[in-house]
């Protein structure tokens, strides 16, 4: 109460200060020095918080102390000199100080405006929308430095030039309109921009008219006819909600492929009270297995006993209601791919999911602003469903009802802003084809998680889409932890409100207000921290494996082999049979294929080998190598080991020639094959005019013969042959071989399909000599 | 002599499950263990190598000591040792 009326007297002393002076001087003729009294009575009233100490903060005591110190100063100076002008000079210091004040902001952040703001309004320090309001408040803070800036240039004017009337009519009431001015211009400006990010709000606050109801909800490729608006997506829900309410079933498993239909499904579950099961599979098994008498399905494509939306969006009526939820109780059940093999269920409630996006949105709101919103992903898994929808959802931006498929779809929405929900497997392909770049009318926004993004990819993806992905860390137990664009490095930048630490095993620990267990997560990620708080991530735990008893990084073979500079993608996999030994798969990058062109496969194996020598030990350099033009990942874009093992399984096929397909008719293999030029089997023969010699045919002969007719692989020696035409590279070969068991005879007879005989004869098999 | 060497060379390349190499590409005369331009092999693979000329061959190895490092150190160098145990046994 007190410091409320010593507020209220400072104000009348201060706006009151420049009439009460000029009526002294002009009206009552006081001397200066008697008028310095004015300026007394300011510092007092001013000091009085100060001495208090009462819970206020630093920069309230700084203004407080900075005013009394410039009061009293000019009233010394007024009471020594007797002179009016160091009284005429309160307001510019006045003015000078408040720059100061707010100025020095500017440099510490954050702003003075902003930090008045969240004053006001204490959960703007943890909202998605402070994104928008800092910067905002930032340029206020700008606005009114240079309005002082400008005021005191002003008021020094009228001290020095001007007459006492003037100094009195400019600081005692033009200085005051043109604040006034100042404020309500901000404040107008200020509603606008409310108003507008207004438009972002949890999915589980929406009201039937949270948007204007012909407001564009849904589109799609294929014209009018499929746009959806707000309208119609409140009556959708309202109808499917009723239906759901109608049944018994207390869970509902939703599969849809339109998006538009998972949102209404998604809602009307929600505002049913029932738990909602997502899942991208809808094979028939495990539909049978999840569904019960407790479980129903509803989906917008034909399944059997499944509820049809379509079916269900034109028998029923809009009842006109919209049922409130709450988010903390609604449960979503999430399925995930399944990396291991078997889907795990998530269990969640909405209001994680919501707080997720939340966080996500705290950086990248402004994206979604105007923008239209696209999939390459399933929206059935945490990734598509928290970006793709839910975050579409809560910033307004309409919603592409169909997957992306095929990049080609992409040229035709180049007209629109467009925020792209990609996986790393969409953008890689992107990356290697030769698609030409689109000319976007304005640079989308695309994001990528599930998997790391090869860098030469994101740089690909950024000269055809003209922006450099990017990437979101995170997982289904701890929703999004940071980001990056690996452009700027491989770190990435935690969200805000994450805690990052790092665990004794060197594993990566989180806590957030969004993790309700207690004490936080931990990852099963190893990385490496920063001292700013950003960290790179270097590889699973279980990718720290023993090789006949010594240690290994696995993440730091492939970091190793990386830098050579010639690879695109890599892993390296523990494998064991006689032994224990390490498997690198290796997509070379263009530098590589370029440098190992027509090399064998030991060359590359060796350099490989020779390069990892600089830096491991021989035990650890893998053994078995493999050079796939791609590294085999799922829809995800995510690689599974199992699928780097399946490489390594089977020795590879003979990179020296080409089984086109084979047909067995009892002792006899009808093979259609053909050499590559660059085989082998050409080597040192005939550089200039390439011919598959004798011997080879022979050779492979044998090989194939004890491959599909099961002759063993000794040759007791050659009985007859015909050479009766050159065998080119690059040719379409039939090679008929027939095996007798009874004799021991290998016959075979090379030709092309037009009935051309190259060469014929037969072989005689012997035991081990 | 030249039997032995190729006959060495398929019991390394089948007891090493070894890929992507042929006799052909085994130097007679190439380091085969440690660093650099040999087969590169390690000191689980001499262990492995040493079971299967024993296995093949008849003649083993009493003890890892630098002498029998010297008799892994070629082909040539194996072959010869395998001839001397040989003639000894």
């Amino acid at each position: 109460m007190r410091i409320a009326a010593g507020k209220i007297s400072f104000a009348a002393l201060s706006v009151l200060y420049p009439g009460l002076i000029f009526c002294g001087l002009y009206f009552w003729g006081l001397r200066p020095r008697i008028l310095s009294l004015v300026l007394f009575a300011i510092a007092l009233v001013n000091l009085r918080p100060l001495l208090k100490k009462s819970g206020q903060g630093k920069r309230q005591a700084l203004k407080s102390g900075l005013l009394v110190l410039i009061a009293l100063a000019c009233c010394a100076l007024a009471c020594i000199t007797d002179n009016i002008l160091s009284l005429k000079f309160y307001p510019v210091a006045v003015s000078a100080s408040l720059l100061v004040l707010f100025a020095s902001t500017l440099f510490s952040g954050p702003s003075l405006v902003f930090r008045l703001a969240c004053m006001s309004d204490k959960s703007l320090d943890y909202s998605a929308l402070r994104q928008f309001v800092e910067p905002y408040c930032r340029k206020v803070t700008i606005v009114w430095c240079s309005f002082f800036i400008f005021n005191g240039i002003a008021a020094t004017y009228t001290c020095l030039s001007g007459s006492d009337k003037m100094w009195a009519v400019y600081n005692g009431l033009i200085s005051y309109i043109l604040m006034g001015l100042l404020f309500s211009g901000e404040f107008i400006i200020r509603k606008k921009m409310q108003k507008k990010m207004n438009q972002y709000k949890y999915v589980s606050s929406f009201t039937r008219d949270s948007r204007d109801s012909d407001s564009l909800f849904a589109f799609d490729g294929n014209g009018d006819h499929s746009i959806k608006t707000w309208g119609d997506f409140v009556a959708d829900v309202s109808k499917v909600r009723q239906e759901i309410e109608a049944k018994p079933q207390r869970a509902w498993l939703l599969n849809c492929e339109d998006s538009y239909y998972f949102v209404v499904a998604l809602l009307a579950v929600m505002q049913a009270g029932k738990t909602a099961k997502i899942s991208a599979n809808h094979s028939q098994e495990f539909v049978k297995e999840i569904c019960s008498e407790d479980v129903s399905f509803i989906t917008d494509h034909a399944a059997g006993e499944a509820s049809q939306i379509q079916d269900i969006l034109s028998r029923r009526e809009d009842d006109g209601n919209w049922v409130m939820f709450d988010p903390k109780k609604a449960d979503v059940d999430v399925y995930t791919s399944g990396t291991t093999g078997k889907p795990k269920v998530s269990p969640k409630k909405f209001i994680q999911l919501e707080d997720e996006v939340n966080i996500f949105a705290s950086q990248f709101l402004g994206k979604y602003e105007n923008a239209f919103v696209i999939r390459t992903v399933d929206h059935h898994h945490i990734f598509g469903l928290t970006f793709a929808l839910l975050m579409a959802l809560m910033s307004g931006a309409p919603i592409r009802r169909n997957i992306v498929a095929f990049s080609d779809e992409l040229k035709e929405l180049k007209k629109r802003k467009l925020v792209i929900i990609a996986s790393p497997a969409f953008l890689k392909r992107l990356a290697g084809s030769k698609y030409e770049s689109i000319d976007f009318a304005e640079a989308p926004f695309i994001l990528s998680a599930g998997g790391a993004l090869p860098e030469d990819a994101a740089a690909a993806t950024e000269r055809i889409l003209k922006y450099w992905p990017t990437e979101i860390y995170g997982s289904t137990e701890t929703g999004c932890m940071a980001h990056r664009q690996s452009k700027n490095g491989p770190l990435y930048t935690p969200f805000p409100h994450n805690i990052i630490t790092l665990t004794q095993d060197g594993c990566l620990h989180v806590e957030s207000p969004y993790i309700y267990d207690e004490g936080g997560f931990t990852t099963a990620d190893l990385i490496k921290l920063e001292p700013d708080g950003r960290f790179m991530l270097l590889g699973r735990t279980g990718s720290i494996v023993k090789i006949e008893e010594k240690r290994i990084s696995l993440p730091e073979v492939e970091m190793r082999i990386r830098q050579t500079g010639l690879v695109q993608d890599v892993r390296v996999i523990a494998m064991s049979g006689k032994r224990q030994y390490l498997a690198a798969a290796v997509a070379l990058n263009q530098d590589g294929k370029e440098k190992f062109k027509g090399a064998r496969k030991l060359e590359m194996n060796k350099f490989f080998r020779n390069f990892l020598s600089q830096y491991l030990e021989l035990i650890v350099i893998p053994k078995r190598w493999r050079f796939p033009d791609e590294l085999p990942q799922d829809a995800m874009g995510k690689i599974k080991t199992a699928d780097i093992q399946a490489l390594f399984e089977d020795k590879q096929e003979d990179p020296n020639y080409k089984i086109h397909n084979v047909n067995v008719q009892g002792n006899t293999a009808t093979i259609e094959m053909e050499v590559p030029s660059t085989s082998d089997f050409f080597d040192g023969h005939f550089d200039s005019f390439k011919l598959l010699p004798a011997v080879v045919q022979v050779n492979l002969v044998m090989n194939l013969a004890h491959k599909h007719l099961g002759s063993p692989l000794t040759m007791h020696k050659i009985q007859r042959t015909k050479f009766m035409s050159p065998i080119p590279p690059d040719t379409k070969v039939i090679l008929e071989i027939s095996y007798d068991k009874e004799t021991g005879r290998i016959a075979f007879d090379f030709r092309n399909a037009e009935g051309k005989k190259f060469s014929n004869g037969s072989v005689k098999i012997g035991a081990e000599a | 002599m030249e039997d032995l060497n190729s006959k060495i060379k398929n019991v390394i390349i089948s007891s090493l499950e070894l890929e992507d190499i042929t006799p052909a590409d085994i130097d007679d005369d190439a380091p085969l263990f440690g660093e650099g331009e040999g087969l590169g092999l390690d000191s689980i693979d001499a262990l492995e190598l040493g079971l299967a000329i024993k296995e093949n061959f008849g003649v083993s190895f009493t003890a890892v000591n630098d002498e029998t490092r010297k008799h892994f150190a070629s082909v040539n160098s194996l072959a010869a040792f395998i001839t001397a145990n040989k003639q000894n046994g």
